[in-house]
Order: structure tokens, then C-alpha cells, then sequence
């Protein structure tokens, strides 16, 4: 041990620490400042930027004792007391903030920036924040923060200011529902008090660490723990043997065990798991594990897993029906596609490939379990659903649902991977009971790309026609996803990326066949958009080349062939609500498409995509008759309005939503409200933060649960009154009656309310419609609503290098009623630039099963300087069924952007790339192709 | 683990600690690139000398019409010197183009000089070298990227080298044997497992080059995106009009810089030929290795259009 003095936020400390101890490390786990968050452990994502002397660090990799005798300045220190630096406020009024773990290093990287150059230009912000990474905003908002305060802090105004959640005090007004709020838990989060899962200490906690298999498929002939157990310090050590049940987020495909029992089925599946008291000891204990393994033919691509393969190679068992490694084989039909391309007047076939997607969210993976007599299991995790977690582990561990408790923290970003429940949590949760003490796990960067469950690599044939009246008449899909080891959601992604091509067009007919096949890879499961991105792409392409073929123009193509609304589809989806036209419309006149596209010069393009998705599945993925969401309020004599909830904040602002719902409902201000949600204990069930359902679901059940509340109150006060419950107005924080002009605040309707029976609660849920047709595969797809949306991108290609510039991207999204349009803004902007990232830089590359780029570094997901600045359009088609008119848009607005720079791409140089990403190389590859055929031609 | 961390007051300090060390120490100074190295355990040294507050290698100054820049002078420092900016702004480009504006308020002029080489077979944690089974440069028997050569194909990446080399820069260079000083080129040995050929225990002091009124220069590197990225091929060129000599230097291409002088007029196709030849690139990075080979041919045409040699 060495001793360090550093000064930290002010404040002398004097401590002692290893030699190799770094920065953020001593920050974090010695002083407990953990607002200074750890995304990569390597320098790559700019989570971890503290100052040192008023410089900004990377405290992840910078040893602690480089900083002997230095001021240190974590997030902590930069607000004085009650009042934040401006650009903090910015952050909040802004909504440069969602998940909040990347806000911290955000924050001091461009506060060092602004004080250093106060004149800054938006170009040079982005610069300036190029190493710090964010995955919800799409970096838009965070900018406009940055260079709001460089102007205001130019124009005299102070730096430090009152902190308030809020822009302007709209909460006093009777309107909240359409205004721009900034989310609850802003302050929380710009100030880096909100805990994430790996911010939470336990008093005497064991660290768990894991052993991963280096085998892509192998038989487990032996674990030796011996050595291991015997070390001072291991706790407990954990194989498979001991939880044997399986599990998957599916009931019908519960594959995996939370780890290897005879085999292995990818590099990186855990086969054993370690209890220690110091991380030192327990991954001395890991090098101690002795696993014999005797391997077996691995399969690595979807070609090779549909060639058949003897019962002892097979991934798993149940495919041997297929004698190959399919997993699941969809093939659906409506109407007759053949009679349709005979008819056509155009018929385009084009084939492409997917890679597979990490959702590159920025906090990895950590959880926090322990083990009490008396409350049975508690465990908290950086999870989107708690609940099916809750039901994982009652039957893994075989405890009575009664016994488990399920808590998510703040949680830095999911996009689908915190969806499943997973096999570290399981093991966190066994080795906690299996020591009676707490066990901590946190995961490295690279396990949490070994987890995965991200988008499925895919292969597609897409085929379509045209026919003579300029109407898309069939269409004709051939689908290959590969699925990697597991399960996971992909038999509802098997199904997604058939079912959901029957909409925004009017189709007549559609065919089409997905399989999903088992390859030993880490698996694939729900990412953003889920299982409608890429047959979504192809579909936009095949459109933008049909138009090329009848020689008109993509978008009037579009819109002559967009369903109405009320409508039903090929496969019966029930459409409501449907803003394509306007969308579309929209993004058109805003982007000048008609005056640039196919007019620009050569090298410079326009192209443009639509596409639309479910509002949340109308059926639960476990089947029962329980609701969907479920919402209580309580009331108190405080006056204080506690809503209760299951759903699960991920940064996309649910919380926030839940209490303006009942804030509008009952006339009351926001901050009478409290969100307590997502604790399995005390919220009642809300299915999770997946499928675009949350705010359409938990926004009705709150809804509800507020207007029981209001009843209650209405009657209480009418009684007080001497009038009738119907006749009293809820607003401006009062209860009135109209007729005698008599009025109560709400603090006194709160006393009239609980005089004589104390406080009260209401309960609200929500259950979809029945919907669908009665054939199989019917429910797949179904959603009592759609959002439906359109993107235009502008870009720049360089005829010598290849090298793509997207220069802007109008986007529309029809979300029915924007609740909080900075919020919805922040959703759309984020899915943007996740799209944006999937067409030009991102893919999951493998070597022999190995993934080669397991890190923020190779894993090129878009940095702040080649974000364009989004042109963002809240399209409001007010749907009758969700709450206020709402509908999703956190999925859906991520579809038409990835096709639309594809067309651009072909606008600008005329050649398509249909295997993604669209890197320089392959469209320089196709340059060359075209020009020697050119030349061949002369 | 690191088991002792040395900061020294000045420049005898740290080498007397190199000494007591018996080998098992290393300098780190910004520690950007090191410490990666350490966290995914291709870097072990038990001792870390760390040298960033050592006055003797902060110098940044200009006399008799030389630039010296000392070793410690850090990335940001470095590009935002007004003086070199308007002198020598091809050092501001390269300087600005490496990893991200934060990372280079740490990251010294020697670091990025002295950047260990990459391979994605090579940059991965402990645990994905061993499941991969260990490349050359880890302990293996032979290359994985280029599927079983006996060398090591990691290639050579610092930004800034290119830039030194096309401008004639020298390094100084402090050992026990004393200080010397050699071209830039000569801090590589183009070997893809010991990438750096200085004497066991020597630092770089400073990096000196000639101030010439009559010279026009060149910068591009390649990368996928605009920032943070490791380069996939870097260029520099320098064109003395004195001389009429034009100097060319590629990193991102090889195990250590590639370099061309060729006199003016020059024959394309020549200078092409022996870059191509100087530039071993095997599929190890993000871009495929026909695309680099040709962005080289581009670059190539591109810097000497730009100076107005084509």
C-alpha cells in the first residue's frame, strides 16, 4: 500500500491505496464519489473524465498516484450547494440528459472545453466532445446545451444559478401533458447523486467475478474447483450443476442455464462463478479453475447451421427435427404473391446481409444480490424488466415468487439488452444465498458484449412488384436470422421480421419465410426496433430502386401506397391512428426533396425511408389474464400523490410521463407527485421497458389509477361542499366549485380527503383489446396501436476515398400526442443516431466465434463530429386508444433513417451497398466495379 | 500488478529508479496508451517511472532557427502553440488528429512517438488472447492475422512520427550510455514484436527540426470515424523547395514508418512502387487491406496535387 494525498472537490484526503489502484477506482470504491462512472475501463468512452488541476482526465486509466499533492474535481464538486453551474441547468432544461451515465464525464469534459474557449462555435463543441460517448441523444441536445451556455455565460450571466428542474414554472398552469419537461430526475443526474447498480454499495459485500468458456462448442468433461476453493479469501464457488432449471425470457424456448452444464455452446458462456472478498482474490481464483474440455465442430454462419449436421454436433437437441441447427422456421402467406409479380409491370429482387449489433449502451452490466431469513432474496440490476426477472429467479433458484425481490436503480441505457433476464443475475443471486452475505458483480466492458442478446446477424431476399397503376402489390421475403447460442426473444423476432412488412403499404399480398438458426456465437436477442430494422431496410431499398425502375419518385410512390388510418391489414392488424402521409410530407418540404433529389451534383445525394412499429405487443409473452400494467396512487394527509409503478425508467423518462399524467389529472403540480417505481416488492407489475409499450400501457394504467384518485377526492370535497363530485374542478392546484365559488388547495382536499379514514389508494391498469385473426401466427405483431414515421438524409460521398458524410437528416415520427416533446424530441434524435450508426460504422465482426471487437473503441458506434445536426418533427395523429392520444416513439423512429442514407448514398453515386455497414471501401469497391463496366461498354 | 509507482522531481531521480529496477520498470508519462496496455494485461512492469513532472522535458522554444519540443510537451500543448501552428502547421494537423481532445491534454509528443504497434489479434483482453490462442506478439507461435507467418505483422501507428519524419526531425535520447541524437526514423525497428529500437532504460528528451521558410506540406489519415480512432493509414509529405526534394512518410501501413525521399520532378509510378513495397499491410485493422493499399495510391496522388507536384 502506498499513501496518496489529493485534494477531492475541496477536500483533503489522506489515504492509503495499492500502486496500481487508478483514479476512478480510488474515486469510486475508496472516497464513494461514484458520480464519476467507469463505461469501458480503457479509455474509450470518456465516462470516467474528472479534473486534475482543472484539466480533464480519463480517470479510468490514469493511475491514482500520478495525482499526488492534485486538486481533484469530480462531478460532485461542480455544483455549489443549491446552485448548479448553468451548463448543468442547460442539461436538465435542455434534455441533454437521458440515461444520465455518460451526463458526469459529459458535463466536465465540456465545462473544461467552455472555460477554455468561451467563444466557442458549435463545430468546434463537437470537437471538443468527441471522446465522450452517449447512446441516447444522439449528441443534438447536449450540444445545444454546451452552446447555450457558451452564449449566456458571454452575455454576462452568472455561472452558478438556482437549481431548478425546470425551464419555466409550466406546472402552475392546468396543461402539463404537451409540455416541455425536463425529467424528475435530472437534477439527480446531472449532479451524480443518481445510483446505478454498480454506485451501490453493500456493507461487507463479496465480489463475484465469472468464467467464461474459451471454447466456441465443446463438451465440459471436468470443472476442477479444488485449488480455487482452497484459496484464503474464496467464499463460495458456483458451476452449473447446481442450477440445473433452464430459463429464457420465452417460455417456449427456455435453452440456457445460468451457466454451461455438459457443454458449452460460445466463447464467453460462463462455466463458473466465483464469491471472493477482494476482486484480487477472486480472479486469482478464476486462474485456479481447472476445466477439461473435449471440443466439438463449432458452426459460426447462418449457411453453415442450415447444412445438416449429425445429433452429437447439433447446438442444441431440439433442432434435431430439423437435422440441422434450425431453431425456429416461420412461413406465413396472404393472398397470392405469385398471381401479383405475373401481373407486375416492375419487379425488383435484391439480396442483403446483416451483421449483428451490440446495443452499446454505456453502463455494462452490474448487480447487487443478498439473502435474509425474513425477506427472502433481494437483488438489484441494471434491468428493463424486472419482472420476468422476478419470475426467473423463483424457479431457477426455486423460491416462491414471494420470496424474491427485484429493484432496478437508475439504469444507464438498455435499447433491448437489459431486456432478458440473464445468467449472471441468476448467479449473483445463488452465491448470495449460497454465503448469506451480499455478492457484487460488475461487468467488464467486454462481458458485456460476450451477453449480448443485440441484433440478429441477418441474410434477406427481398423481392416486390409494381404494378401497372404505380401500387406495391406483393412482396416476397426469404429470411435468414442468426440467432448465436441461444434463444433469447428470437422467436418473436423470427416472426417480426416476416408479419411487420405488412405495413405502411397498402400491400395485396405477402409471403414470406424467416428461419432462425443456432450458431456458436454469444447470443442474439431484442435490440431497438426489434426484428423490423432490417427486412425494413431492404423493403425501403427495393422501393427507392421500383421507383427508379418506373422512373418517378420515391416519396410519391410512398405516398400513393400508404394504408389509411382505420384500416385493417394483410395479416389484420388492427391500424388506428396513421401519420405516414404527414410524416413523410413533412420531412420532404422541410429537406427540399423535391428541388435535390436526383438534381444534386455527383458525389452528393438525398434519399429517403418510412416505416412504422407496434405501440407495445398486445399479448404478454407470458400468457395470463393478468393486465399489462398495473399503477397505484397513494394519498396521504401530506398531500403528497405517490405513484407506484413496475415500469422501468431506462432514460427514456417513463417516471417522468407517469407523474405528469397524474399531474394533468389532477390539476395538481408535479411536485406534489412521486414516482416510486420498478421494486418488485412495492410497485405492482409492470411487464417492462421492451417492445415500445411502456408509455401506451403504463401511461393508460396511470391514467386510470389518477382519475380513481380524482373521484375520490371529488367526492370527499363534494361532501364538504355540499355538492355533487361531477360538478368540482380539478385545476391550478385547487378543487373548485364553480357554482358557489367555493375552493379548497390541494393540501386541504388532501385533509378532507383522509379525515376520518386515512390515507387512500387507487388503482389503475391497463389490458390490451382482443385483436387479430384466428390463424396461427395471428398474434404476432399485434398492438392495440402503431407509430408510423419518415426520414430524408442528405449526404456527402467522396468519389476518391468512398467515405460517407451525412450532412443532415429531417426526420418525422408519428407518436400520436408528444406527453413530454423534449423528452419524445431526445427518443427520436437517439434512434437517428443509433440508425445512423447501423448503416455506416457499426458490425459485430467475428474470428472463429471470437468477437474481434469486444470494446468502444472497435466497436464504432458514431462519435459527437460525425453526428449531423437532426431535424427533429413531432408528427400529433392523436390515437383514440392511447393515453392523451400517445403512441410509441422510442423504436419505430430508428427504421426509415438506415434505409434513407442508403438511398442517399445511391442518389449521390449511383451504386448500392446491400450488406451493412456502408463502409469507404465497399463503396469505393463498387465505384471501380461501375466504372470498368462503363468502360467495358465504350 | 504495479508494485512500486516512482515520481521523480527530475530527470536523475528517474533514472536513478530505472536503475535500481533491474529491468522491470517503465516510463509513463501521459499513460493514455500504456495503461490500456496494462488494463488488458499486455503490459506488466511491476515498476512505473513516472516522468510528467520532469520540467527538463516540458520545453516547447524556438532559437536559431530550430523547434525544440520537449518529450513531455503533451498533444493539446502542442497544437495550440500559436508559433508552430503558423510554422509548422502540418505538426498541428497530425497533433489534432490523434484520439480525442480530452486524451490529448494527457497524451505526451514521446507517447504518441513511442505508441506500442496494434492488431486486433493483439489489442483484446487477457482472457480473448488466450481463447484466440496467443499471437506472436503475446507468446504464441505464429501470426493470426496473417494466418501463420513466423513475424509479426502489428502495425506501426503513431500520427505524429509521419509528420516528425517528413519535417527531418530528430529525437534526443537520454540513456545511461549518455545523450545522443538520431532522425526520427531511426526510433523504429520495423519489427512487428519490438517495434522500438531504443536502448533498454532511455527516455526521449526532446525532438528538434529545422525551421525552413521554403517548405509546403501535406497531412491525411484514415479513419472511420472523425475522431478517437486509431489511424488506418497516415500521411505526410513535406516538399522542400530548396532542394526540390519531396519526403514521405506512412504510418498505419507497416511495422514501423514507411518512407520515401524522391527528387522533384519525380516519377509517380516509382515513388509508388517503393512505398507499396515499404508498406506490408495485412487484414489487422478496421479497413480491409486492398482498400488501404489503394487509399495509399489515392493519398499519394492527393498530397502531391496538393503541393503541386502532379
Amino acid at each position: 500500500m502506498e499513501a496518496l494525498k489529493i485534494t477531492v472537490n475541496g477536500k483533503n484526503c489522506e489515504l492509503l491505496i495499492e500502486p496500481g489502484e487508478t483514479l476512478s477506482q480510488v474515486l469510486r470504491n475508496r472516497l464513494k464519489l461514484t458520480g464519476t462512472k467507469t463505461g469501458c475501463s480503457e479509455g474509450s468512452c470518456g465516462a470516467c473524465t474528472v479534473w486534475a488541476d482543472g484539466k480533464p482526465v480519463l480517470s479510468c486509466i490514469s493511475p491514482a498516484l500520478k495525482f499526488a499533492g492534485a486538486e481533484i474535481t469530480t462531478i460532485e464538486g461542480i455544483a455549489r450547494g443549491p446552485h448548479l453551474h448553468l451548463l448543468q441547468q442547460k442539461f436538465i432544461e435542455k434534455g441533454a440528459l437521458q440515461c444520465g451515465f455518460c451526463t458526469p464525464g459529459m458535463v466536465m469534459t465540456a465545462l473544461a472545453f467552455l472555460r477554455e474557449n468561451p467563444g466557442c462555435s458549435e463545430s468546434q463543441i463537437r470537437e471538443a466532445l468527441a471522446g465522450n460517448l452517449c447512446r441516447c441523444t444522439g449528441y443534438k441536445k447536449i450540444i445545444e446545451a454546451v452552446a447555450e451556455t457558451a452564449s449566456l455565460l458571454k452575455e454576462g450571466q452568472a455561472e452558478f444559478i438556482q437549481s431548478s428542474n425546470s425551464a419555466k414554472d409550466v406546472r402552475k398552469t392546468n396543461a402539463v401533458i404537451g409540455t416541455r419537461q425536463p425529467l424528475v430526475d435530472a437534477n439527480a443526474k446531472v449532479t451524480g447523486k443518481a445510483e446505478y447498480a454498480a454506485d451501490i454499495h453493500a456493507h461487507d459485500a463479496l465480489v463475484c467475478k465469472l468464467l467464461r468458456s474459451p471454447y466456441p462448442h465443446a463438451k465440459i468433461l471436468d470443472i476442477d474447483t479444488t485449488e480455487a476453493a482452497a484459496l484464503e479469501g474464496v467464499r463460495a464457488i458456483a458451476t452449473g450443476k447446481e442450477l440445473l432449471e433452464k430459463f429464457g425470457v420465452l417460455p417456449i424456448s427456455r435453452d440456457q442455464t445460468a451457466m454451461a452444464v455438459d457443454k458449452v455452446h460460445y466463447i464467453g458462456e460462463i462455466v463458473a462463478a466465483v464469491a471472493a472478498d477482494t476482486q484480487a482474490i477472486a480472479e486469482r481464483a478464476l486462474k485456479a479453475i481447472h476445466v477439461t474440455y473435449q471440443p466439438l465442430k463449432p458452426v459460426f454462419g447462418w449457411a453453415e447451421a442450415l447444412r445438416p449436421c449429425d445429433e452429437e454436433n447439433l447446438i442444441h437437441p431440439h433442432s434435431a427435427k430439423h437435422q440441422c441447427n434450425i431453431h425456429k422456421r416461420v412461413d406465413m402467406q396472404f393472398g397470392e404473391p405469385e398471381a401479383e409479380f405475373k401481373a407486375a409491370a416492375h419487379v425488383c429482387e435484391m439480396e442483403f446481409d446483416f451483421p449483428g449489433l451490440n446495443h452499446a449502451f454505456l453502463e455494462p452490466h452490474a448487480c447487487l444480490a443478498w439473502w435474509d431469513e425474513y425477506k427472502g432474496l433481494t437483488m438489484i440490476t441494471a434491468t428493463q424488466v424486472p419482472h420476468y426477472l422476478h419470475r426467473t429467479l423463483s424457479s431457477v433458484l426455486g423460491l416462491p415468487l414471494s420470496r424474491v425481490r427485484v429493484i432496478k436503480p437508475a439504469l444507464g441505457g438498455g435499447f433491448g439488452g437489459k431486456s432478458d433476464p440473464f445468467s449472471h443475475e441468476l448467479i449473483v443471486a445463488h452465491l448470495a444465498r449460497k454465503t448469506g452475505k451480499p455478492v457484487k458483480l460488475e461487468f467488464s466492458r467486454e462481458e458485456v458484449f460476450l451477453t449480448n442478446n443485440g441484433r440478429h446477424p441477418t441474410h434477406l431476399k427481398m423481392k416486390m412488384a409494381l404494378d401497372a397503376n404505380g401500387r406495391l402489390s406483393t412482396t416476397d421475403a426469404e429470411i435468414v436470422i442468426d440467432g448465436g447460442a441461444f434463444g433469447s426473444f428470437g422467436v418473436v423476432t423470427t416472426y417480426y421480421n416476416g408479419v411487420l412488412l405488412q405495413a405502411p403499404y397498402d400491400l395485396k399480398s405477402l409471403h414470406f419465410q424467416t428461419t432462425r438458426v443456432y450458431t456458436n456465437k454469444p447470443p442474439s436477442g431484442a435490440m431497438r426496433g426489434h426484428g423490423a430494422v432490417n427486412p425494413r431496410f431492404a423493403t425501403e431499398v427495393v422501393i427507392d430502386e421500383l421507383a427508379r425502375m418506373a422512373d418517378e419518385d420515391p416519396c410519391e410512390l410512398r405516398l400513393r401506397n400508404f394504408l389509411p388510418e382505420n384500416t385493417l391489414t394483410l395479416g389484420q392488424f388492427r391500424i388506428t391512428s396513421n401519420g405516414s402521409r404527414e410524416a413523410l410530407r413533412t420531412v420532404m418540404k422541410q429537406s427540399g426533396w423535391k428541388r435535390k433529389f436526383r438534381k444534386l451534383p455527383h458525389g452528393h445525394g438525398i434519399g429517403a425511408g418510412c416505416g412504422f412499429y407496434i405501440s407495445g405487443s398486445a399479448l404478454p409473452i407470458i400468457w395470463n389474464k393478468y393486465p399489462q400494467s398495473v399503477v397505484h396512487m397513494k394519498l396521504d394527509f401530506d398531500g403528497r400523490v405517490v405513484i407506484y409503478s413496475g415500469a422501468s425508467d431506462i432514460g427514456q423518462g417513463i417516471d417522468t410521463v407517469l407523474a405528469m399524467i397524474a399531474s394533468e389529472v389532477l390539476g395538481i403540480d408535479m411536485k406534489q407527485t412521486y414516482v416510486h417505481a420498478a421494486d418488485t416488492l412495492f410497485t405492482p407489475v409492470d411487464l417492462g421497458s421492451y417492445s415500445s409499450r411502456v408509455t401506451f400501457m403504463a401511461g393508460n394504467a396511470a391514467k386510470m389509477a389518477a382519475e380513481n384518485l380524482k373521484m375520490e377526492v371529488a367526492r370527499a370535497v363534494a361532501g364538504h361542499f355540499g355538492t355533487e363530485p361531477d360538478k368540482l374542478a380539478f385545476e391550478h392546484g385547487c378543487i373548485k366549485d364553480p357554482a358557489s365559488g367555493k375552493k379548497v388547495d390541494w393540501a386541504e382536499a388532501a385533509v378532507i380527503t383522509t379525515d376520518g379514514r386515512g390515507a387512500i389508494s387507487t388503482s389503475g391498469y391497463y389490458i390490451s383489446p382482443k385483436l387479430g385473426g384466428d390463424f396461427k401466427g395471428a398474434g404476432a405483431g399485434l398492438s392495440p396501436s402503431y407509430s408510423f414515421g419518415a426520414c430524408i438524409a442528405e449526404v456527402k460521398v467522396s468519389t476518391d476515398t468512398g467515405e460517407v458524410s451525412v450532412l443532415d437528416v429531417w426526420g418525422a415520427h408519428d407518436l400520436g400526442k408528444a406527453l413530454n416533446p423534449l423528452a419524445a424530441e431526445g427518443q427520436l434524435e437517439g434512434s437517428w443516431h443509433m440508425g445512423m450508426g447501423q448503416a455506416l460504422t457499426e458490425a459485430m465482426r467475428y474470428y472463429n466465434g471470437l468477437l474481434l471487437n469486444p470494446n468502444l473503441l472497435d466497436y464504432k458506434t458514431p462519435t459527437a463530429p460525425e453526428t449531423p445536426d437532426f431535424q427533429t418533427n413531432l408528427i400529433e395523429s392523436g390515437d383514440p386508444e392511447g393515453p392523451f392520444g400517445a403512441k410509441e416513439c422510442g423504436e419505430g423512429a430508428l427504421h426509415p433513417v438506415v434505409p434513407a442514407i442508403a438511398n442517399a448514398i445511391f442518389d449521390a453515386v449511383g451504386v448500392r451497398i446491400n450488406s451493412l455497414p456502408i463502409t469507404a471501401d465497399k463503396i469505393l469497391e463498387e465505384l471501380e466495379k461501375t466504372a470498368l463496366h462503363q468502360n467495358a461498354a465504350l | 500488478m504495479t508494485a512500486n509507482y516512482h515520481l521523480p522531481e527530475n530527470i536523475e531521480q528517474a533514472f536513478g529508479f530505472m536503475k535500481a529496477s533491474n529491468g522491470q520498470a517503465r516510463f509513463i508519462a501521459g499513460g493514455t496508451d500504456l495503461m490500456v496496455h496494462r488494463h488488458q494485461g499486455n503490459e506488466n512492469s511491476p515498476v512505473l517511472i513516472d516522468i510528467s513532472r520532469l520540467k527538463e522535458l516540458q520545453r516547447l522554444k524556438i532559437e536559431n532557427d530550430t523547434l525544440t519540443i520537449g518529450a513531455g510537451v503533451t498533444l493539446h500543448q502542442l497544437a495550440s502553440q500559436p508559433d508552430i501552428a503558423s510554422k509548422f502547421p502540418l505538426l498541428k494537423t497530425a497533433a489534432e488528429s490523434i484520439a480525442s481532445p480530452v486524451i490529448r491534454k494527457s497524451a505526451t509528443v514521446a507517447g504518441n512517438l513511442l505508441v506500442d504497434n496494434r492488431c486486433v489479434y493483439f489489442n483484446q483482453s487477457e482472457f480473448w488472447r488466450q481463447a484466440v490462442g496467443l499471437c506472436l506478439k503475446c507468446g504464441g507461435a505464429y501470426c493470426l492475422a496473417t494466418g501463420g507467418k513466423k513475424a509479426c505483422y502489428s502495425v506501426f501507428v503513431s500520427d505524429l512520427a509521419p509528420a516528425f519524419i517528413a519535417l527531418g526531425a530528430r529525437a534526443g535520447i537520454l540513456s545511461s550510455e549518455g545523450q545522443k541524437e538520431v532522425p526520427v526514423e531511426q526510433l523504429y525497428s520495423s519489427i512487428g514484436l519490438e517495434p522500438i529500437s531504443l536502448p533498454d532504460g532511455a527516455l526521449i528528451t526532446d525532438i528538434s527540426l529545422p525551421i525552413r521558410p521554403a517548405i509546403k506540406t501535406w497531412f491525411h489519415k484514415l479513419r472511420p470515424r472523425k475522431s478517437v480512432d486509431f489511424t488506418n493509414l497516415t500521411m505526410a509529405m513535406c516538399f522542400d523547395e530548396e532542394k526540390q526534394e519531396v519526403k514521405i512518410a506512412v504510418s498505419g501501413a507497416d511495422m514501423g514508418p514507411a518512407v520515401h525521399i524522391a527528387p522533384v520532378p519525380l516519377n509517380f509510378t516509382e515513388v509508388l512502387k517503393s512505398l507499396r513495397k515499404n508498406c506490408r499491410m495485412v487484414d489487422n485493422l478496421f479497413y480491409p487491406r486492398p482498400y488501404r493499399r489503394k487509399m495509399l495510391e489515392v493519398y499519394l496522388t492527393n498530397g502531391l496535387a496538393h503541393l503541386g507536384l502532379l
